[in-house]
């Protein structure tokens, strides 16, 4: 599992040790952990879209998504909305936040049916269900510049960025450059609306660029004729095509320009897309310098997803056996700040969900059940 | 009305209609029957007229109209058919002129090699069929057919060489023989002028001229023998076949022999030798020997022109009956009576189409002639063919009956598996031959009294016909009693058909209201306990009908129900989209294009952006167009300008681009400078359009 030779100023990346670091040391309790369900839980999400829902995040698990607050006492749990799909076939994989037109919180889930659902949280109304998909919906992701447009990646080996708000299919990125077998996660660039990046099953993780596009994007705003008669482009070329890992790439996030991706090596690595812009260059398999890993251990399953708060001081992954590692993100080398692990949380831990300001850790498990850890 | 009786149809028959005997009606086999009904019978015989006039239109019009082959083969024909004689003349006896067999034998002798001992000496006299215009002037015509017959000057007949003439055409002998026809015989008296003295070849007539013996024979008097021969008993034309000989004497004189033109063409003259009285030189006996040729053939010859030979399948066959010889028995009356008539090289009693064998006529009886029933019995010595009328094919009254378009097409639907009824339901009975129908698809015939409405005996339908046509051409018109009489170039038969089958259609109609109102009463059965055998015939299919039409529904409900997606986006389209023909697979996007071309542009860093922008314009613009082949360049140069003329003319920069790559199509011979020039011309012309 050699990864490629570092590139960029040719250093080794910097490991961190997967032991907690006595001066960073964060201590959390496990405050609540109760059994949603039957089947497992793929996702969890808190709402850092809108910062009046900062303490409310969403589940999903089979045909189901609910919709909790988390209570700052005693680690208290409350629900507020569930919604359940009429197909009960149905298995929600994934599951985001976005704001309407009016400021009203919309959740989008999505899973194995490929149908992007969007609940408008405040009627508590569908509002969209978004067709085009051929194969199942593995992570929804928001653009938090543009809360209305949400990207989906899907095992038909496209992304498509929708626009919530007028319900048209803005953009699809598949074709010639695109990926070679299910898309698995998607990301938007934390401050720059142009630029997105995906990860999937080929192994490699690729950026695109919205420029070109971005006067479509702009006209989905506005759109106001038949949702079927918008001009949906195909972008086929991504910016950069990155091999960072040797297999599936299940999870990746931006961190400023640098982007977060994990594989199923036990590790999530750091590492920096360079020359984006090769001149003469068609082929543009870009050039990467891997900066930073965070060893997981026992994380050597795919669809485990981790997640970070506001500030991406603080990074949250579960693993195979039910513990969940909290790292320290921005500082090199990554100390891991805890250590997190319950008895009675012995299944696989799919998404965490970090609250905004790390203060409290939301995991869901396969088995069903959600743990509530809390900062002390 | 047309009535078989003996010898009437011999005078519709064609030249090569051969009609031996035509009995009367026969009885036979009367004996343990009612006794015949004369009227009945002659009832019974009549059925055969409307199809033996059918016939002999059809056989009329072949006759005017001859198929193309048999028209362009024609000629064949006639020729074969010309009666030619055959004239073989032989000249016999003694020549008594010394001085002329003394000079020839001189030559004999003088001839040197060893075959002249051997060979018999030869007087060379010229003979020539010729014409004496002028009666008073011994002017002939100095014919094309000149041929040398060598008389022995040893008196022995069988060393004489005949000559054979081959007159063409035997009907125009007589005439010829009237106006002066005749045999010319002419010997040179010195055979210096005939024989070229240094290599003793014989010279071309023409330039032979001098002393000769000479004598003629008029063709009048050969005839005139001929027909003394024949006993005056065969017409003068026709020598049927056997050969004339004749024999007579020829007296020779003597004369000069001078060639002249006149406006007659080539003549010989003969003049007397002044100082010599004319007498006879020497006596010559001619046989003429003819024969007519040609008659033989005239029984050989096919339809096509070819000579036929006569190949009977049995050899004994063709013994017994050499002639060829058929007899048709027209039976009548419930077969009780019949009629017979004898044809010879066994030709058809309806068209006279020889059929020179016995299954050649049955073919052809079989095809051609379908209203009538034959029986052959070809066993006989003479074959006999029974006849009789197709009871089916012909009405009571020996009306030809409107044969229904199913029975014709009946053997020819073995193709679809299930008839036609049963695909398209029991449809009413559709003629589709309306207006078009008949056997005749041409005028066969103006003859309007000729049809069934006539009551008088038909004549030759040539003279009847005729007239008509005369009176169409006049303007005339005969009114018809019904509304098809009004229709000129109507063919009666086909008027008679169409009258017909309009009041089987009344009929049918009829029949078809019948059924219409017996099925509505079976509808209102069904709902009734007693269930007629009809109505359960009816129930399923009406029951197929109804599930068929739900099917049809359903699909309809579900295909509009249905909700199709674009086949770029997978979006679903609304259904005015999909109708709107807006989603074509291949159209190619050309935001995309444009999107593609500009990246692609971009990874060149050594271009300015000014190049660039002419480079996607130009990329677009030919994608756009199809510019494909370098033929279109010189357009494409000058509507691109053009088009992009504004920002041309608003960029000095880009103007300069938009000429260096001018200048660079120039390079590649893909331009011209005349284009350059326009182009640029365009560019530099350009102004703004004024506000207004």
């Amino acid at each position: 599992m050699a990864l490629k030779p570092a590139e960029g100023f040719g250093t080794e990346p910097v490991v961190g040790e997967v032991v907690v670091d006595s001066k960073r040391a964060r201590k959390y309790e496990m405050t609540t952990r109760f059994q949603e369900c039957k089947k497992p839980l793929y996702a969890i999400c808190f709402n850092l879209i809108d910062a009046r829902f900062y303490r409310v995040f969403a589940s999903a698990g089979g045909n189901k998504v609910t919709v909790y607050q988390c209570l700052p006492e005693g680690g208290a749990l409350a629900v507020l909305q569930t919604y359940v799909d009429e197909d009960k076939e149905e298995e929600f994989y994934t599951v985001s936040w976005a704001v309407g037109k009016d400021g009203s919180p919309l959740l989008a889930c999505s899973g194995s049916k490929g149908v992007v659902r969007v609940v408008d949280c405040e009627s508590e109304t569908l509002q969209r269900s978004f067709v085009g998909h051929g194969g199942s919906v593995n992570e929804l992701r928001t653009q938090s510049l543009k809360p209305c447009l949400v990207a989906s990646a899907s095992k038909d080996e496209s992304i498509r960025l929708w626009n919530v708000d007028t319900g048209v299919c803005v953009l699809v990125f598949a074709g010639a450059g695109g990926h070679r077998n299910e898309v698995l996660s998607v990301d938007f660039h934390g401050s720059d609306i142009l630029q997105m990046a995906s990860c999937g099953m080929d192994g490699s993780i690729k950026i695109w660029s919205l420029r070109d596009y971005w006067k479509f994007v702009e006209m989905s705003f506005t759109w106001t004729d038949s949702v079927s008669k918008f001009p949906t482009k195909h972008v086929q070329f991504p910016m950069l095509t990155a091999l960072v890992h040797n297999n599936y790439v299940d999870c990746t996030r931006w961190l400023g320009d640098l982007i977060l991706s994990k594989s199923v090596d036990h590790e999530i690595v750091l590492w920096e897309p360079l020359q984006y812009k090769v001149a003469g260059s068609t082929e543009n398999e870009g050039k990467v310098d891997v900066l930073q890993k965070y060893p997981v251990p026992d994380c050597d399953i795919w669809f485990i997803k981790f997640s970070c708060d506001m500030h991406f001081e603080n990074l949250a992954i579960g693993n195979r056996e039910g513990r969940v590692f909290v790292w320290e993100v921005q500082s090199s080398p990554p100390k891991l700040i805890a250590k997190l692990s319950h008895p009675q949380c012995r299944s696989p831990i799919r998404q965490t969900a970090t609250a905004h300001d790390g203060s409290t850790i939301m995991c869901c498990c396969e088995d069903g059940s959600i743990c509530r850890w809390d900062a002390v | 009305m047309l009535k078989p009786i003996a010898g009437e149809l011999v005078a519709m028959g064609g030249p090569c209609r051969t009609v031996v005997g035509r009995e009367a009606g026969n009885i036979i086999n009367n004996k343990d029957l009612p006794p015949i009904d004369d009227k009945a019978a002659s009832k019974s015989l009549a059925l055969y007229n409307k199809p033996m006039e059918l016939y002999s239109l059809i056989r009329s019009r072949l006759e005017q109209r001859p198929l193309f082959l048999q028209r362009c083969l024609n000629y064949k024909i006639q020729a074969l058919r010309q009666r030619r004689l055959k004239v073989t003349v032989q000249l016999k006896g003694l020549l008594n002129i010394p001085s002329l067999s003394q000079w020839y034998n001189r030559r004999g002798q003088m001839e040197p090699g060893p075959s002249t001992a051997a060979t018999p000496q030869y007087l060379p006299i010229f003979v020539m069929v010729s014409s004496q215009p002028n009666s008073q002037q011994d002017m002939f015509s100095l014919g094309k057919i000149i041929k040398v017959a060598k008389v022995p000057l040893v008196d022995d007949s069988a060393l004489s060489a005949p000559v054979t003439f081959l007159v063409p055409n035997l009907t125009k002998l007589l005439v010829l023989a009237k106006s002066g026809h005749l045999i010319l015989f002419f010997s040179f008296v010195d055979p210096a002028q005939l024989f070229d003295v240094d290599t003793w070849q014989m010279r071309d007539l023409g330039d032979c001229s001098g002393g000769v013996v000479w004598s003629k024979l008029s063709m009048a008097s050969l005839c005139h023998q001929w027909l003394r021969n024949m006993n005056g008993s065969a017409s003068p034309l026709g020598l049927n076949g056997v050969s004339v000989e004749t024999i007579c004497t020829l007296d020779f004189v003597q004369g000069n022999l001078q060639h002249r033109d006149t406006a007659l063409g080539p003549m010989v003259c003969m003049h007397p030798f002044r100082e010599l009285p004319v007498r006879s030189e020497m006596k010559l006996e001619v046989y003429a020997h003819a024969v007519e040729i040609g008659h033989a053939h005239i029984s050989d010859c096919t339809s096509n022109g070819t000579l036929h030979k006569r190949t009977s399948s049995s050899p004994s066959q063709a013994f017994r009956n050499p002639l060829g010889r058929v007899e048709f028995h027209y039976q009548y009356y419930f077969n009780r009576c019949e009629k017979t008539e004898v044809m010879e090289e066994y030709s058809c009693p309806f068209c006279f189409v020889r059929c020179y064998t016995f299954k050649g006529l049955r073919c052809h009886l079989n095809c051609s002639h379908d209203l009538f029933n034959f029986e052959y019995l070809p066993n006989a010595d003479v074959p006999i063919v029974n006849v009789t009328c197709r009871t089916d094919l012909l009405g009571p009254e020996g009306n030809i009956q409107e044969l229904e378009p199913d029975i014709r097409t009946k053997n020819w639907d073995f193709w679809s598996r299930r008839p036609f009824s049963k695909i398209y339901g029991s449809l009413p009975k559709a003629h589709p031959l309306r207006g078009e129908g008949g056997y005749l698809p041409g005028p066969v015939s103006q003859d309007l009294s000729h049809g069934v409405t006539s009551t008088g005996p038909a004549k030759s339908s040539d003279d009847n016909s005729q007239r008509i046509q005369k009176q169409a051409m006049k303007g005339e018109r005969r009114d018809g009693r019904s509304v098809y009489g009004e229709i000129p170039g109507l063919s009666p038969v086909k008027r008679q058909r169409l009258e017909e089958r309009e009041s089987g259609e009344k009929e049918d109609f009829r029949t078809g209201g019948v059924c219409a109102a017996a099925s509505a009463a079976t509808m209102d059965e069904i709902g009734a306990p007693l269930i007629t055998a009809t109505s359960i015939r009816l129930r399923p299919e009406r029951n197929r009908q109804v599930a068929a039409e739900r099917a049809e529904a359903r699909n309809r409900d579900a295909l509009l129900k249905r909700t199709f997606f674009h086949s770029h986006t997978a979006q679903p389209m609304l259904r005015e989209e999909v109708l709107s023909d807006r989603d074509s697979e291949d159209e190619l996007d050309e935001d995309l294009a444009t999107v593609e071309d500009r990246r692609m542009l971009e990874d060149f860093v050594d271009v300015s952006s000014d190049e660039k922008d002419i480079m996607h314009l130009w990329n677009s613009f030919v994608r756009k167009q199809r510019v494909l082949a370098d033929g279109h360049c010189s357009w494409a140069c000058e509507a691109f300008s053009s088009l992009h003329a504004a920002k041309f003319s608003s960029k000095p920069t880009l103007r300069r681009c938009f000429m260096l790559f001018l200048i660079k199509l120039w390079n590649h011979h893909l331009v011209d400078g005349a284009t350059v020039d326009k182009c640029l011309t365009v560019v530099d012309s350009y102004t703004l359009p004024t506000e207004c």
